[in-house]
């Protein structure tokens, strides 16, 4: 395990509207994840978990504080520049409809590497070497209607992880499943991160906490508590 | 590229998933491609270049010479076309073998070919056709006619006809009676025209048909020659007075240059803009028809848009993707259009589809025009996907994530840019009404698209003023304007087709208007006329005298022709007193009659004894007092025949009188007050009062037919008076305004109705009868077609009555406004859009799944 974090965000605060309206979403909040290491983030509805989701890959902006991936500080960062780091290096995956319906599992997958201006055989061969991984290159051809949900959100961490991505943003991954399918969700996760990936796990399922090396408790939109997980929780 | 690719995958994926959305668009997109495509290739392969008509026209043979009425030099095209001479002395005689021979070199042979009309009277119809003399067994006449049915004329006793003849009452081994003299001749082959297949034709030997072309004009030959017909040779013949079709010349034409005759362009500036505007509007329209399939497409596909942003597409590549719906639909509906549009305008010039209209040609697809439409279509495509993009590449993806439902906002349009487009048209236009009328609708296009940018606004606005309706309309109305990029569209293409349809009805039916009005008859419609040129005093007299025997008690007006001192016939032109105020545009036309008191009380239409007895008195009565000056009329008279030099005036007496219908009378002149100007009459004219006698056209014809053995120059007419009628048009703009409003009508709200559905759900759960459901649909279709109608309506009146100026100037101009046309569009079509969208709404409840 590395302590180079992977993603870092320090002393960010997001406060949504202005004046009387201003809602704090996020306050003061200061979290690193090296690669190699699963944060699990929890809290009630409203505590704030979807915002650090989003301001940890680049898709909102922080009201202050900074928040650095890969060692680079997003605050100066355009919206292209933004969307170049997620394509090469933060893979987010959603509690369902995750997939573009009209493409194939590989096509998905294959989807960042493309929208990088790799070419297409050369983004397929890494598409195919993602879903190995994940154990579904046998679904590569498939529409996401033909597989099953579990496999619909393994095809979603393939993609997450597809090329030089190291850094999986996870919110309720397992929300739409049954527990051994959220199981199997996780478990990969696990295995991915000991792979060398970094993971920020949002959920609010103890049992699926305990698979993280770190919980951060969230209330109020700021953290509340940081401990190591239950064992028995696992 | 690649990313580029990853997106035109997508929206290729997507578009099958959509079918019906996507079938919709192409369909906007394909249908005119297609109609404009294949009627471009159809128009094309039944133009006929020259070359294509040759063998029709000349057969087999190097050249056809045609004799003109004079014997100097002429100058034609190459393709044996004249430019009109009077030079040298005029035809008397036909031309002999002989000196044709000597023309055209030694080893020449001539087979006669001559055109003209020939009467006929068969057991259902007397007419007159074409009718050609040619022998066409001899091998040079191979080509120009096919054998259908029978066989060709062998002798002076038989005749072949076209199929057109079979209609007329022609009959193949029966008689026709040709001529006036009704010479019966036997129809022994149906014959066809290898490209007018539905014309009317004789055809027979040489001699036996037209006897009108003995002076040698008007007659002609096929020409079988040693050498092919060279320009120099076709000089030659031209220097005296010989036109020639020369086969070598019309396939390899000599340069403007060479011939001397040139033609302008008809690639001028107005029609090159005229084809731009057109092009331009059925672009706009398409864009605007297809646009609110591309704003729903959109909204359904924002989850989508925003996963690829959370994967790291960037605004860049969302507007990409979007816009290559624009390519996959545009272009593909362009592509298919062409084939389809191509295809079947191949397919009927193979199955000579022609003949519907009596053209048939060989197959000629005009690439550069069609693949030209294509493009224009794939970009209207292109455009229409355009403003959803931009909506695309702005979309808050963290709010689509977080199931926030509408993340992107439609703005107001471009309220600014939209009033400075409006009034830098409305500018434009006071300006170009001084030019030309294409440069009024330029402006006008202008004009038309500040109201397009505009729509989202008035779309608003519009909903506002909706508040205080029902709950139904007031829902559609807000629905329409929180939805207003879908709105505004279907709005802007329903104002641009009604804008159109309503300037082309407006200019068209004051067109009409000011025609009508311009309309000045000197005899009461439906009066016949019997017209003789040269006849003496005793022909007269056997014509009359004939005329009473067909018409037993049929009381006859007689009218006069003026001759001037050398008993040349004179044409009468009424002189109009300008300049005391009137200022009415009437232009009076043809002569005034010549007469008597029975012919006063015919063209006066009423028994007037102070009118009857100035006109006795040697005084003209005329029935427009802008005719009469200081109690005089002012005639211009110019020989018939002869040179306008030769124009002098007269003034005779006059008094004004009131005629019973003034657009049917202008006046009467008493021969004694023609006399008393120092020139003469002759009888020309016999007139019938529709009153005591009224013939058809048909029964003019006969009558002109029974009584035309041995009387030759005249003519039996009848008066029809203003004929023209523009309800035909008007049809047709109600129908392009029908399909375009509510194609435009029925596109947008079967995307807002199923937009709605879950609204609608919601109001069946709390106790709305499915009639509230059906209004709300039926409130949404009336929406845009209403505000549609209700902007494009005044914008088409405008640009109607401004593109009419150039031509007549402000002082002279004529408006009408055709009412019923106008309620029909204002108040019927949004009624009717509305009735059928409410008619065809599902009233059945989905349960719908709720997000957001």
């Amino acid at each position: 395990m590395s302590f180079d974090p992977v993603v870092r965000l320090a002393g960010v605060s997001r406060v949504h509207g202005d004046g009387p309206q201003a809602v704090a979403a996020l306050r003061e909040v200061s979290l690193d994840v090296a690669a190699g290491e699963l944060v699990a983030v929890m809290g009630p509805s409203g505590s704030g978990k979807s915002t650090l989701l989003n301001l940890a890959g680049g898709l909102d902006r922080p009201t202050s504080g900074e928040v650095v991936v890969e060692g680079r500080p997003l605050s100066g960062l355009s919206a292209g520049d933004l969307a170049g780091l997620r394509r090469r290096h933060v893979g987010y995956v959603f509690q369902d409809l995750n997939l573009i319906p009209s493409l194939t599992a590989a096509e998905n997958v294959m989807l960042p590497r493309e929208l990088d201006g790799v070419r297409m055989g050369q983004a397929r061969r890494e598409a195919m070497a993602a879903l190995e991984e994940v154990g579904l290159a046998e679904v590569a051809g498939r529409f996401p209607e033909e597989i099953s949900g579990g496999q619909r959100q393994r095809v979603a961490i393939a993609r997450a992880l597809v090329g030089e991505r190291r850094l999986i943003l996870a919110d309720e991954p397992t929300g739409a499943l049954d527990t051994p399918t959220g199981d199997d969700v996780l478990q990969l996760l696990r295995a991915r991160c000991d792979a060398g990936a970094a993971a920020l796990l949002v959920t609010h399922e103890p049992r699926y906490a305990g698979w993280a090396d770190r919980v951060v408790f969230l209330r109020d939109g700021a953290i509340a508590d940081s401990t190591l997980p239950l064992e028995s929780a696992r | 590229m690649s990313a580029f690719l990853a997106a035109l995958r997508i929206s290729r994926r997507d578009a099958w998933r959509a079918k019906g959305r996507s079938a919709l668009i192409m369909v906007m997109v394909g249908l005119p491609v297609l109609v404009i495509t294949g009627l471009l290739t159809f128009a094309a392969t039944e133009d006929l270049t020259p070359q294509e008509r040759l063998t029709s026209e000349i057969g087999a043979a190097d050249a056809r010479l045609r004799t003109t009425s004079n014997r100097g030099k002429l100058h034609q095209n190459f393709q044996g076309k004249c430019c009109p001479s009077d030079n040298g002395p005029p035809s008397t005689r036909p031309w002999t073998a002989a000196e044709l021979a000597e023309l055209l070199g030694p080893g020449a042979r001539l087979l006669p070919m001559n055109d003209g009309t020939v009467d006929f009277r068969s057991p259902v119809m007397r007419d007159r056709v074409d009718a050609h003399e040619l022998d066409l067994r001899d091998p040079l006449a191979a080509g120009t006619y096919h054998l259908v049915e029978g066989r060709f004329p062998v002798s002076d006793q038989e005749i072949a006809v076209t199929p057109g003849m079979l209609g007329k009452g022609a009959r193949l081994g029966a008689p026709l009676a040709i001529t006036r003299e009704e010479r019966p001749l036997r129809v022994v082959g149906v014959i066809e025209h290898p490209h007018r297949t539905k014309s009317q034709e004789i055809i027979g030997l040489p001699g036996t048909l037209l006897f009108d072309k003995r002076d040698g004009s008007g007659s002609g030959w096929l020409a079988d020659t040693a050498e092919p017909v060279t320009w120099a040779v076709v000089q030659r013949l031209n220097a005296v007075g010989l036109l020639v079709q020369s086969r070598a010349v019309v396939e390899n034409p000599p340069s403007p240059a060479e011939t001397g005759v040139t033609y302008g362009s008809s690639f001028t500036v107005d029609r090159t803009v005229q084809i731009a505007l057109a092009a331009i509007m059925i672009l706009l329209e398409v864009v605007l028809l297809a646009g609110p399939a591309f704003a729903v497409g959109l909204r359904r596909r924002r989850r989508e848009l925003a996963l690829i942003a959370a994967q790291g597409g960037s605004p860049g590549h969302l507007q990409m993707i979007v816009l290559a719906d624009g390519v996959v639909l545009g272009g593909g509906a362009a592509v298919i259009g062409l084939v389809l549009g191509v295809g079947l305008a191949s397919l009927s010039a193979v199955l000579e589809a022609g003949r519907l209209i009596g053209g048939v040609g060989p197959l000629e697809i005009p690439w550069g025009l069609v693949v030209t439409v294509a493009l224009i279509g794939a970009g209207s495509g292109l455009i229409a996907a355009l403003v959803p993009a931009v909506q695309a590449a702005r979309q808050d993806v963290v709010a689509v994530l977080g199931g926030r439902a509408s993340a992107v906002r439609d703005r107001a349009g471009l309220p600014v840019l939209g009033l400075i487009l409006l009034l830098a048209g409305i500018v434009a236009a006071v300006f170009a009404i001084r030019i030309a009328y294409v440069w009024v609708l330029a402006a006008a296009l202008l004009a038309q698209l500040g109201l397009v940018a505009l729509a989202p606004r008035l779309v608003k606005v519009a909903a506002r003023a909706a508040a205080r309706l029902p709950l139904p309309f007031r829902l559609a109305a807000r629905d329409a304007s929180r939805h207003r990029g879908r709105t505004a569209c279907a709005v802007a293409a329903v104002m641009t087709a009604v804008t159109a349809v309503a300037a082309a009805g407006m200019a068209s039916n004051s067109r009409f208007a000011e025609r009508r009005d311009a309309f000045q008859g000197t005899l009461p419609a439906g009066t016949t006329t019997i017209e003789a040129d040269r006849l003496d005093d005793a022909g007269w007299a056997g014509l009359r005298a004939a005329v009473e025997r067909k018409l037993p008690g049929v009381p006859l007006i007689e009218g006069a022709q003026v001759l001037d001192a050398k008993n040349v016939a004179v044409y009468m032109h009424l002189q109009t007193v300008h300049g005391n105020g009137a200022g009415s545009s009437l232009d009076f036309f043809g002569d005034p009659p010549i007469g008597d008191e029975r012919l006063l009380a015919l063209v006066q239409g009423r028994r007037d004894p102070v009118a009857a007895a100035a006109l006795a008195s040697g005084k003209a009565v005329v029935f427009h007092p802008r005719l009469v000056r200081d109690g005089r009329l002012s005639m211009r008279l110019t020989p018939q025949g002869g040179v306008s030099t030769a124009v002098r005036e007269i003034t005779v007496p006059a008094v004004v009188a009131r005629a019973a219908d003034p657009r049917y009378a202008v006046g009467v002149v008493p021969t004694a007050a023609i006399h008393a100007a120092g020139l003469k009459t002759r009888p020309h004219d016999l007139y019938i009062d529709p009153a005591s006698y009224r013939l058809t056209p048909q029964q003019a014809m006969g009558l002109e037919w029974d009584l035309g053995a041995g009387i030759a120059d005249f003519r039996v007419y009848v008066r029809e008076g203003f004929q023209r009628d523009n309800t035909v048009m008007m049809w047709l703009l109600l129908a392009a305004a029908l399909v375009l409003v509510l194609g435009g009508t029925f596109a947008a709200t079967g995307l807002a109705a199923a937009d709605i559905r879950p609204d609608l759900t919601t109001m069946a759960a709390v106790g709305a009868p499915p009639g509230t459901r059906r209004l709300v649909v039926a409130g949404q279709a009336g929406f845009i077609a209403g505000l549609g109608v209700l902007i494009g309506t005044p914008a088409g009146l405008l640009t109607g009555t401004a593109a009419l100026v150039p031509g007549v100037g402000l002082k002279r101009l004529t408006v009408e406004v055709p009412w019923l046309f106008l309620a029909e569009v204002v108040i019927g079509l949004p009624v009717l859009a509305a009735l059928v969208a409410g008619a065809f709404t599902r009233t059945k409840v989905t349960l719908t799944r709720r997000t957001g």
